[in-house]
């Protein structure tokens, strides 16, 4: 099938957790494939582009979204988090307090982000630096998921491009089942995807959605 | 398409490029015999318009950052600078004193989160660079003892990207600090990291825009969320630092800095980037993700010379408005001490408020 007849789809993800866990590195290794140890920190909204063709009739645009690590904006944090619709939850595996606080970053994407029909947001956990200290992974992580619903945590690293596409591709799978098992194919939320991408693919879109 | 940036000299400020940079003897013609800047709204007139040699930064930075008044004399000042640097040996004695819990909260709550942004706060700067570079500490020990210094602001990224390069051109620690300290009291700059200051910038800019800019106002208005104007978050919060390079950034800070004609310079160097690149916006009919990309990718390219001249163009339209909404009046106020060179009242009509029975932008 030819490009011209994918169907596009439009996926805004968040990615959140503590200062300096390394959420722009994975962002950058995942959608440029490339690594700094010298990124600045994130101030205000930002996000990268990637494209997936997810299978010979979907096309995937990925939009990552770099939410700055230090809390600021109660107001301005739910205008970055609006139309997510997954979040991945990063925590470095060196520093403990920072899967502490995963739970915190949980709570805050669950207060202010809800999906049509009430369902929750797919979220994944990364505990990054996995090159570093892949050997001092928290042992409550799996109860903690449990618990909260969270299907998958993956040890990643952005410095040695381990378990990034893994884990993204982990989360696009739970947003199609998430929109499939919700029959949400004609509701708003990916509406807003394809009218968020494809208006100026206007011919694709009659051919494959309607 | 590609919008070049360019400004008619229709639309720039009458008095633009008509005012010399402050050069070295200028300012030293400026003070009196006893050493007061008995005329402050010229050096800020200068600064405004054309900036100031390299050098003079860490002399007349500390005035354009309150921490000396403009008619201090050579006398006060140094006693000011004796009187800040036990302050400021005070304030390190008090951190250092902290401990139990107070030392531990200071630790994980602030320590640990300066820690790490002084470490990926402009380390391409020479001054910066390098492993165990001792202006790193230095960094660190001004943010710790503003933590302690004012509590209730504590420590919030982007306040590193801030200091830095006052430090960088006063070279001293304790005067780095008390500069730090006035661009952080500064009530509308960019520098108080709260929702409520924030809201308001973008408040004034909306506003703005929909006065100045009607078209990309409209533009605004068609697109889900493009009124949140995501793409100018990072203006606002850095003063444009990771937008323009350092040197043109830095002539961008002072000129708001100088509060002259107006305490929002910043906001109407916003309305100059809308301006330049808003055709090309409109044209390709560019949504609110979309826009932020767009602006994005221009950090570092856009040509800041232009837009501050057309911003000072655009703050001269904006005063000869014989009259603006009642939103925009706050931004006719003086937020801090001085004046302006002359004043502008315009007549404030309300706009919409009638159901309320008054009008909650009236300052009357």
């Amino acid at each position: 099938m030819s490009d011209l007849f994918k169907k596009e789809l439009l996926f805004k993800i968040l990615v959140v957790g503590d200062f300096g866990v390394g959420k722009t590195s994975i962002i950058k290794r995942y959608a440029e494939g490339t690594f700094s140890p010298k990124y600045k920190m994130t101030i205000g909204a930002d996000f990268a582009l990637k494209q997936l063709d997810w299978d010979s009739e979907t096309r995937i645009n990925i939009q990552l979204w770099d939410i700055a690590g230090h809390e600021r904006f109660g107001y301005l944090t739910s205008v970055y988090y609006r139309y997510a619709v997954a979040a991945a939850i990063v925590f470095d595996l060196t520093r403990p307090d920072t899967f502490f606080a995963v739970a915190k970053w949980l709570a805050d994407l669950r207060d202010k982000v809800s999906l049509p029909v009430g369902r929750p947001l797919p979220v994944i956990i990364l505990a990054n630096k996995g090159d570093v200290a892949a050997n001092k992974v928290p042992p409550q992580i799996e109860e903690f998921c449990k618990k909260n619903h969270i299907t998958s945590w993956y040890v990643t690293s952005a410095k040695e491009n381990r378990n990034i596409d893994e884990a993204m591709n982990r989360v696009v799978v739970e947003v199609l089942e998430n929109q499939r098992n919700n029959n949400l194919y004609n509701s708003d939320s990916v509406m807003l995807a394809e009218e968020m991408h494809t208006d100026k693919h206007n011919n694709g879109q009659l051919c494959c959605s309607r | 398409m590609v919008c070049r940036a360019e400004v008619s000299d229709l639309e720039l400020h009458p008095e633009e490029g008509q005012v010399p940079k402050l050069t070295e003897e200028l300012f030293r013609g400026l003070f009196n015999e006893v050493g007061q800047l008995e005329d402050d709204l010229t050096l800020r007139k200068y600064v405004f318009f054309a900036g100031m040699e390299r050098n003079l930064r860490k002399e007349v930075w500390p005035f354009l950052l309150h921490c000396y008044p403009y008619n201090s004399t050579y006398d006060e000042r140094e006693q000011i600078a004796n009187i800040r640097r036990q302050e400021f040996e005070e304030i390190t004695r008090r951190r250092l004193d902290l401990s139990g819990n107070q030392l531990n909260q200071f630790k994980r709550k602030i320590q640990s989160v300066v820690e790490k942004d002084v470490v990926r706060t402009d380390r391409g700067n020479p001054f910066f660079a390098g492993d165990d570079n001792p202006n790193l500490t230095v960094m660190k020990n001004i943010l710790l003892n503003y933590a302690v210094y004012n509590p209730g602001l504590g420590y919030t990224q982007g306040m590193s990207d801030l200091l830095a390069p006052v430090l960088c051109e006063l070279r001293d620690e304790v005067a780095a600090f008390w500069c730090f300290v006035g661009l952080m009291q500064r009530a509308v700059f960019v520098a108080t990291p709260t929702d409520r200051d924030m809201d308001r910038s973008l408040k004034y800019l909306r506003e703005l825009v929909r006065i100045m800019v009607p078209k990309f106002h409209e533009h605004l208005q068609n697109h889900r969320d493009a009124a949140e104007l995501l793409f100018c978050h990072r203006w606002i919060l850095l003063c444009f630092k990771r937008e323009f390079t350092e040197a043109v950034a830095l002539r961008m800070w002072e000129a708001c800095w100088a509060n002259f004609l107006t305490d929002y310079f910043h906001l109407f160097l916003c309305l100059s980037i809308i301006c330049v690149y808003a055709d090309d916006v409109i044209a390709q009919d560019l949504k609110a993700d979309e826009m932020l990309l767009h602006f994005s990718s221009l950090a570092m390219y856009m040509d800041g010379e232009v837009i501050t001249r057309k911003a000072r163009g655009l703050l001269h339209q904006f005063r000869q408005l014989r009259e603006i909404p009642c939103t925009l009046a706050g931004l006719c106020m003086r937020c801090g001490p001085g004046i302006w060179d002359s004043s502008h009242s315009p007549r404030i009509y309300c706009t919409g408020h009638e159901q309320y029975g008054y009008c909650p932008n009236s300052f009357n």
